[in-house]
């Protein structure tokens, strides 16, 4: 039995002592508070003047250059036609880099004029203090522990529906709790409103289905107090 | 996707696997028939996705050893860690701990096509002796995990996973299916590549 379990010794040897898919123990929150991201970093207000509800391909298109100053080249556009396996998905995507951050807007689902704008920061993204700092105190939230082949991460999604805002940030590592140092790497904006109908644009849902029924129950009222964030249990 | 293959027995199961040259072994835990059916589901998806069992056979080379085991090995490095599963980097032994099983019956069926797909890498090198997750396509936001990427193995084994289940795989353990930004659908340049990689269509 043995005979059948072939080995590349020496990327074995090396790898396994340097792997990070074998879990290396890291401090449960590796972040320092110590540089406060700005709060103009945190929420980019240009998205404000987003055209939620009004969104066709040129006029994103227009809008992104107005706002970034950039020219069409600068712009990747994509486009994924529905399929019989991906019936409900985003047609379009339009993405930019700006200020070391990634922008991508996706449009349409299935005929639905639903419109996400994400922002992911390649470096120093803000802190869930930050976020907490800039913007109050998000009305739910959802932590859990999040589990991949290798490895069980934490992760936690606050959200401001008012304010047609989500925050999504992960720890490597299975952490008992939650503290203002997790870094919150894409930030989701959409058109603002209530709880049901945000969570269902982030999450490409009709809004009162039962699949958005079920995302919006994963979703908790934020206790007030960063102390109380529950995590969830993995599955 | 097709329905999940069906068992009745160990013995089927047994010479099914085995005709991909997988052999289920035991260590500190033994194989259950019902978890043992979960994993088999997996490889059978993805050799059905692949197109034929022997060309995931061949892709698999030496086969591969699935080890029953209540933690993975590298729990004992670290036991405020327990990963579900993991395959010996470089190796065909592939290790299911105790937590994986009490996962969704999707996400121990992508478990066994993500460690799976290490297996094809580590065994089928280009010329050079460039691997398969050296050169993947990236761009798509498959899960956190898959654009982590950690030591360029992940990406890969993540594309895989989406490639044969799609939106049924949940690594990500929400209930929420796709998102951009978090959990993204393969783009047709990388489905096409992945076919070309797996069912042997050449560059």
């Amino acid at each position: 039995m043995q005979s059948r379990i072939v080995c590349s010794m020496v990327l074995l040897v090396v790898v396994a002592l340097s792997s990070s898919c074998i879990p290396l123990a890291e401090p449960s929150l590796t972040v320092s508070p110590d540089h406060p991201v700005a709060c103009e970093d945190v929420v980019d207000v240009r998205i404000h003047s987003f055209p939620f509800t009004a969104a066709s391909k040129p006029a994103i298109l227009a809008w992104i250059q107005d706002q970034y100053g950039l020219a069409e080249k600068d712009i990747s556009i994509s486009h994924r036609p529905p399929t019989a396996e991906l019936p409900d998905y985003w047609e379009w995507e339009m993405g930019w880099r700006f200020a070391d951050r990634d922008y991508r807007i996706a449009f349409l689902v299935s005929g639905r004029p639903d419109v996400v704008v994400t922002v992911q920061w390649q470096s120093e993204a803000p802190t869930l203090g930050d976020v907490l700092r800039c913007l109050g105190q998000p009305s739910a939230y959802h932590a859990y522990y999040q589990s991949y082949p290798e490895a069980v991460w934490t992760t936690l999604d606050v959200l401001y529906p008012e304010k047609g805002l989500e925050f999504h940030g992960f720890i490597q590592s299975k952490v008992s709790y939650i503290d203002e140092r997790v870094r919150m790497r894409l930030a989701t904006y959409a058109e603002p409103g209530s709880q049901e109908n945000f969570v269902a644009h982030v999450y490409m849902q009709e809004p009162g289905t039962e699949a958005n029924a079920k995302s919006l129950s994963a979703f908790r009222p934020w206790p007030g107090d960063i102390s109380k964030v529950m995590i969830d249990q993995a599955n | 996707m097709g329905a999940d293959a069906r068992f009745y027995d160990m013995g089927i199961l047994s010479d099914t696997i085995g005709e991909l040259g997988i052999l289920f072994t035991n260590s500190t835990a033994s194989w259950t028939l019902p978890e043992m059916t979960l994993v088999a589901q997996g490889a059978v998806a993805l050799a059905n996705r692949i197109g034929s069992f022997a060309q995931l056979r061949s892709l698999l080379s030496y086969g591969a050893s699935f080890m029953r085991a209540a933690h993975a090995l590298f729990y004992y490095l670290d036991p405020a860690n327990d990963p579900p599963a993991h395959t010996f980097p470089g190796s065909n032994l592939v290790v299911f701990a105790d937590s994986l099983f009490t996962g969704a019956a999707e996400y121990v069926r992508g478990t066994a096509v993500h460690e799976l797909a290490h297996v094809i890498d580590y065994f089928n090198p280009f010329e050079g002796g460039i691997y398969i997750h050296q050169v993947v396509p990236t761009g798509t936001h498959i899960s956190d995990y898959a654009v982590q990427n950690n030591l360029h193995l992940e990406y890969w084994a993540e594309m895989v996973t989406d490639w044969v289940y799609g939106s049924r795989y949940s690594p990500a353990n929400t209930p929420t299916g796709y998102k951009p930004g978090v959990r993204e659908a393969l783009n047709a340049n990388q489905a096409d590549w992945l076919s070309h990689v797996l069912m042997g269509w050449g560059w």
